[in-house]
């Protein structure tokens, strides 16, 4: 089914903001504050936060920005000094990967009003490029109706205010380096299991090592990685760079752990000697052929349509903590998902946001999927608002045979 | 032929990020059929089946075409013929559209469910497919054994429908009501998944509520039913 897109900044909001407990009662944040106003069924996001046109620079005057702690743990933001604060002011996530245009950020969130404060960030993907923080001044009141017209170079959207970058800072952090988003899948053979997995940088020889206890990982397989390109995808948004469109989708490295014992733990990381290691592991290997006792039964889990805006806080993410836990308790042998999986629709970090989000599951399961309208359907370009509109969803294979008779 | 061209739902993806990322091999142009890793004869993540425990597993693209002059109707067709029931009882086939469903929020989604049923149901129940588990559908909905629409008299040799788009996209708010809803035994516009328990002499199916509501708390059971061997 469709997700009506909203903005694309939604999944990454829903994924930036949350607040200790201390500032949550000053920290205006559009999910998080709108979260609980979402009906059940409601397929859009009630999500206004108008993105300005941003004037890059120069940064001037007191306002600092700073980080620390680990990203993929929890990145605090502090910001202080800012000059005449106003809760129109935004607060953006981006990074280095193309040119440094403040106009082209992940998402954004609202600022306190305040000259100085302090957030942490849930933990953030590995995006295999350096996260940039930067404090947007908007010039002209956000809540007010967009303007129609603006003399101000536009690169997002026509709802434009103009606003200035008073303080930026790069995140400090070894991004691309260390395996994310470990995935278990079948191969044809009874006796494999195929790890996935991705990381940023391609310089040396990855593997697999695996064995029968946690310590002792003495089987090992060397990988083989692929990536691909915005020119191998078919059309805008996905072909087009941008944050929000493609980004480099790193290495994809696959590696097949083979012979593994049927119906046994198997212990697994995955990784380099030189970059790092995943955590280890486990899964259970599959059944024999022959018909045993073991193999005569099967616990399996099944869902589909996972995906974001609201992975961190929403019922996705709650799902991955309940789908652990029946794994944990021996719906262990697979999981299938037959479509729309993190709902990336060409904006390639959703790919890396749902990857990391279900990884806990990912890691521990098989995980075999086919795909959904928004993995794969593309054809022209049609109307967000259009989706469900006699004959649009209707296959041009289809539509000229037996399709009308089918209506009601 | 390009397939895939049932709108632009991937926003210009066209399948390659989730070929790429999971079982891709061989050509990362989607509209070139591929070998995948699972099996000689299967497409990549867009059509393979496996065997585990006393299951063969069949994953179907509705998003490819499928009508019976289509190259993946072949490899079901295929497929399901080499399946030894004595080896595993039970067929499960994922995919993603529905052929069963009575939600009203999407004509366009209801009518190609008939055409979908209208095009391969045969096949599925000449094969005696014991369920068919699809999303699309932000919702949660399971059929009695049917087949041609109608809840099969024996209770047993019919495919029994399940829509489980309930994972975490924004559910749905239509009613359940389309004309013909007697096959509809269960249904909800609810967060949820399926866990099954299977040995050959029985399918245990259960949908956990992963939010709370319907008489049950979150990551209860909210329902649950035991298939038969269809022999």
């Amino acid at each position: 089914m469709v997700l009506l897109f909203v903005w694309t900044a939604v999944a990454l909001l829903s994924l930036v903001i949350t607040t200790s407990a201390d500032h949550a009662a000053h920290l205006r944040n559009p999910i998080l504050g709108q979260l609980s106003a979402l009906k059940p069924g409601q397929t859009q996001l009630p999500f206004n936060v108008i993105r300005p046109s941003i004037l890059s620079g120069p940064l001037s005057g007191t306002s600092k920005l700073t980080t620390e702690g680990d990203p993929s743990v929890g990145l605090r933001i502090t910001y202080a000094g800012i000059e005449s604060p106003t809760s129109s002011d935004l607060i953006t996530l981006a990074c280095d990967l193309y040119d440094a245009n403040p106009n082209d950020f992940f998402d954004a969130i609202s600022a306190t009003g305040e000259s100085s404060g302090s957030f942490t960030l849930p933990p953030l993907p590995d995006l295999r490029c350096n996260y940039l923080v930067r404090y947007i001044r908007s010039t002209s009141d956000a809540a007010t109706p967009p303007t129609t017209t603006t003399t101000t170079t536009t690169t997002t959207t026509t709802q434009s205010s103009i606003a200035l970058l008073l303080a930026e800072t790069k995140v400090k952090h070894s991004f691309g380096l260390l395996p994310t988003q470990t995935r278990l899948s079948f191969t044809t053979k009874q006796n494999e299991m195929m790890s996935i997995w991705v990381v940023g940088f391609n310089d040396v020889p990855s593997r697999v090592e695996w064995g029968l206890t946690q310590n002792a990982l003495n089987f090992s397989a060397p990988s083989t990685s692929l990536t691909y390109k915005a020119s191998d995808l078919c059309n805008a948004p996905a072909n087009e760079t941008g944050l929000q469109k493609f980004i480099s989708p790193g290495y994809i490295h696959r590696a097949i752990m083979a012979p593994l014992p049927f119906s046994t733990t198997i212990w697994y990381r995955v990784g380099s000697d030189d970059h790092g290691w995943s955590k280890v592991r486990s899964f259970t290997s599959r059944r024999s052929v022959a018909i045993t006792a073991e193999s005569s039964s099967l616990k399996f889990l099944m869902y589909a349509d996972q995906a974001l805006p609201v992975p961190f806080f929403g019922p996705a993410w709650k799902m991955t903590k309940q789908v652990v836990r029946d794994i944990e308790a021996g719906y262990d042998a697979f999981l299938l998902h037959p479509g729309d999986l993190g709902y990336a629709m060409g904006s390639a970090y959703i790919w890396d946001v749902w990857g990391t989000l279900v990884e806990p599951i990912t890691s521990r399961v098989p995980y075999m999927v086919t795909v959904g309208n928004h993995e794969y359907d593309h054809v022209g370009s049609k109307s967000r608002t259009q989706w469900c509109t006699t004959g649009w969803m209707a296959p041009k294979w289809h539509v000229t045979s037996a399709m009308g008779k089918f209506r009601r | 032929m390009p397939w895939g061209n049932l709108g632009d739902d991937s926003r210009g993806e066209c399948g390659v990020p989730v070929w790429a990322r999971f079982n891709g091999t061989g050509s990362a142009n989607p509209n070139q059929e591929q070998q995948g890793p699972l099996s000689a004869t299967s497409n990549s993540v867009y059509w393979y089946s496996f065997n585990e425990g006393p299951v063969h597993v069949i994953m179907l693209s509705s998003e490819h075409d499928w009508r019976q002059t289509s190259r993946q109707y072949a490899w079901l067709e295929a497929d399901l013929e080499a399946v030894n029931r004595s080896q595993t009882p039970w067929v499960v086939l994922g995919t993603h559209r529905m052929m069963y469903e009575t939600e009203t929020a999407c004509d366009s989604d209801y009518a190609l469910s008939l055409a979908f049923r209208s095009e391969v149901e045969p096949l599925l129940n000449r094969s005696k497919v014991n369920l068919m588990v699809v999303g699309h559908q932000h919702s949660y909905e399971r059929s009695c054994p049917a087949f041609q629409g109608e809840c099969v008299e024996d209770g047993v040799s019919g495919t029994v429908h399940m829509v489980v788009g309930s994972a975490g996209a924004h559910v749905q708010s239509g009613t359940f009501n389309r004309n013909n809803t007697k096959f509809s035994l269960k249904h909800a516009n609810t967060y949820g998944y399926i866990r099954l328990d299977v040995n050959v002499s029985r399918m245990k199916i259960e949908f956990v509520r992963t939010n709370a509501g319907g008489g049950v708390k979150d990551g209860q059971v909210w329902d649950s039913v035991e298939l038969l061997p269809w022999v």
